[in-house]
């Protein structure tokens, strides 16, 4: 094997991954050439710090750092309940009197029909007769022809 | 007492079995925050972020598989968001934090003159550190994510094929490209550091 090869089975020989074969022929070549060996030495030493990051701990106050939060955000909630309550129930009242004003207008839509009386000369002899402006001798003259 | 006794309990509000539920698995979703994250602070916020997303989704929490694949899916999912959210920010402060780092290093040199040996050895583990770091975030995502349950959590195949969702000779390719490809990583860095 040469130094290319040796390269790509690295990690591989760090691990203890190899067959017994493979495994002995790069110990051999990493005793002869220096540079393979530093570059074993480079990727053993990295992979070793990941061992490192493992040995560390979690915060020990994790634990009641989570369960206060936990009931901090339901004060939150809570409170926030206690300022959208009354708000909703405003709006809910709110709406039920639009709501009973609109339907009253839509369905029970009366018309005032206003008459001015003092132009008498638009209306038929009935209404010039409740208006006091003809005479009953005229309103039953005329309703009797 | 088992998860799915703690989640039923939780479910109706229990504190005391969420309690036991966060002693239970803390540590391991720790773990494998630092793996992504590399970063003891950020690994702790991602514990209360994932607990805390869990207690808020709690009521319509539907078990269909063990509790623990949920949650180190959940972990590993958070963690690749925060790395890409991060990977932003990063790239505009990468010059500068460089800078710094430098200007901190010739200041340990000039107190450390008389031990050379130790200013070396700092600096040596520093670059380790860094290449490590970077080599595995150049991973592309889903060889990260098998490559940190394997290595930082020691899950087996079985285990993260169930997290992943993928079947088990999958994640075993999956790891051996992503073992390659870190030693890809780490090798550039090796020449890189040794050309300059």
């Amino acid at each position: 094997m040469n130094c290319k090869d040796i390269e790509n089975k690295l990690i591989f020989f760090i691990e203890g991954k190899l067959p017994d074969a493979e495994n002995l022929q790069i110990k051999q070549h990493l005793e002869k050439c220096s540079e393979c060996s530093k570059k074993a030495e480079f990727i053993r030493l990295s992979l070793a710090f990941s061992d490192t990051e493992k040995n560390e701990k979690v915060n020990p106050f994790v634990t009641t750092r989570i369960l206060s939060k936990i009931n901090t955000n339901r004060n939150v909630k809570i409170s926030v309940k206690k300022v959208l309550q009354p708000v909703f129930v405003a709006v809910l009242l709110f709406f039920t009197i639009w709501l009973g004003n609109f339907s009253a207008n839509t369905y029970f839509n009366y018309e005032y029909k206003i008459v001015d009386y003092q132009d008498t000369t638009t209306l038929n002899k009935t209404e010039q007769f409740v208006a006091n402006d003809i005479s009953y001798d005229d309103y039953y003259f005329v309703n009797s022809q | 007492m088992h998860d799915q006794e703690l989640i039923k309990k939780i479910k109706e509000d229990n504190q005391e079995a969420f309690k036991t539920l966060i002693d239970k698995y803390k540590q391991q979703v720790f773990n494998i925050a630092i793996g992504f994250l590399h970063d003891k602070t950020s690994a702790d916020d991602v514990v209360q972020d994932v607990f805390i997303k869990f207690w808020d989704t709690r009521k319509n929490f539907e078990l269909t598989a063990k509790f623990s694949t949920w949650l180190f899916r959940v972990t590993s999912n958070t963690c690749i968001n925060i790395v890409r959210r991060n990977k932003f920010s990063t790239s505009f402060s990468s010059l500068k934090k460089k800078d710094d780092e430098n200007k901190s290093l010739n200041f340990e040199d000039t107190i450390e003159d008389e031990n050379n040996t130790n200013f070396d050895e700092k600096y040596r583990q520093k670059h380790i550190k860094s290449a490590l770091k970077i080599a595995i975030n150049k991973l592309p995502k889903k060889q990260r994510i098998a490559f940190i349950l394997s290595k930082y959590q020691d899950f087996s195949y079985k285990e993260i094929a169930d997290i992943m969702e993928l079947s088990v000779s999958s994640i075993e390719s999956l790891l051996h490209r992503a073992k390659k490809n870190l030693q890809k990583h780490l090798l550039n860095t090796y020449n890189s550091l040794n050309n300059l």
